[in-house]
């Protein structure tokens, strides 16, 4: 019988102790301050891809920069700034795609223009739809050099075109 | 007098884990103290702008130098990144205990070995690490 209240007595003793570990360890993962814990990654990088195209040695242009409009955390449009050099008027499409994750375009937009000579030139140009700027896993311009304008009506022929200057 | 007090503790044990449990259930549990109902904060790396220098304006031109400018959606330190790659060249550049906020921060590199700007063109990737 005494043996009996030993064994209980230790097992209560036991089941106390064994409670009191719990409760601090509980109390532990139940308070411990959310400031402790590191941000987490949502999105921790974005891409940006700058085009460059060339038709010949001295018609060829180049995107140098690239800035998001931003209204909040809204982007609307996108300024372009890009080099040209051409001997001749052209059209010249710029164009900026945005993608999510999964490489989905999201949102775009482009522009295009007659342009003729040689310098740098910041372009807006207004994407669709207006995109919350967390979505964006990266940004993409394209440039293309098209057709003469004077051949949509446009400028006037220029007689280094016909010499030809490709490399 | 040992089996009525070995049940009575077991009840007692129930009663304690069951009465713990409902209380996880209820209070929807979901991360590291969540009783608290707090949300682990994330961040996002917003990039809002990134432009390229180059040597000279010639179509055989270089890369010389980047500027970038990153903001964070939660304050605080970040190490950034941005690697460059144009062709076989790449270069990183990094910005160590930047403090990023919401409001775009400019960061400059200039590359010690140029890389050429040619086409197809060039990409800029860019990370951020909080410290």
């Amino acid at each position: 019988m005494k043996r009996g209240r030993r064994l209980t007595f230790f097992l209560i003793f036991s089941l106390i102790i064994l409670f009191a570990f719990i409760s601090v360890y509980e109390a532990y993962s139940v308070y411990i301050t959310i400031s402790t814990v590191e941000p987490l990654p949502f999105r921790s990088n974005i891409q940006y891809y700058f085009s460059k195209v060339r038709q010949a040695a001295s018609r060829w242009a180049e995107v140098r920069g690239i800035q998001l409009v931003i209204s909040g955390s809204q982007i609307s449009s996108v300024d372009v700034t890009w080099y040209r050099t051409l001997n001749q008027d052209r059209y010249i499409t710029i164009s900026i795609t945005l993608k999510d994750d999964s490489g989905q375009v999201i949102s775009s937009g482009q522009h295009t223009d007659c342009y003729d000579g040689s310098g740098l030139l910041t372009t807006g140009i207004d994407l669709s739809p207006i995109v919350d700027i967390d979505k964006v896993a990266r940004v993409e311009s394209s440039l293309s050099i098209g057709e003469r304008c004077d051949l949509l009506g446009m400028g006037s022929l220029d007689v280094e075109e016909l010499s030809g200057e490709e490399l | 007098m040992k089996k009525p007090l070995l049940i009575i503790l077991f009840f007692l044990i129930a009663s304690v884990l069951i009465a713990y449990s409902t209380s996880i259930l209820l209070g929807e549990v979901n991360q590291l103290g969540g009783t608290e109902k707090e949300i682990v904060n994330k961040y996002n790396i917003r990039v809002i702008s990134i432009s390229l220098n180059v040597s000279k304006n010639i179509f055989k031109n270089q890369i010389t130098s980047i500027a970038i400018s990153v903001a964070s959606s939660n304050p605080g330190y970040y190490n950034v990144y941005a690697t460059l790659s144009s062709g076989t060249c790449s270069v990183t550049a990094s910005w160590i205990n930047v403090y990023l906020s919401t409001t775009p921060t400019p960061l400059s590199y200039t590359l010690q070995s140029r890389c050429d700007y040619d086409p197809p063109g060039a990409t800029v990737k860019v990370r951020g690490v909080p410290v």
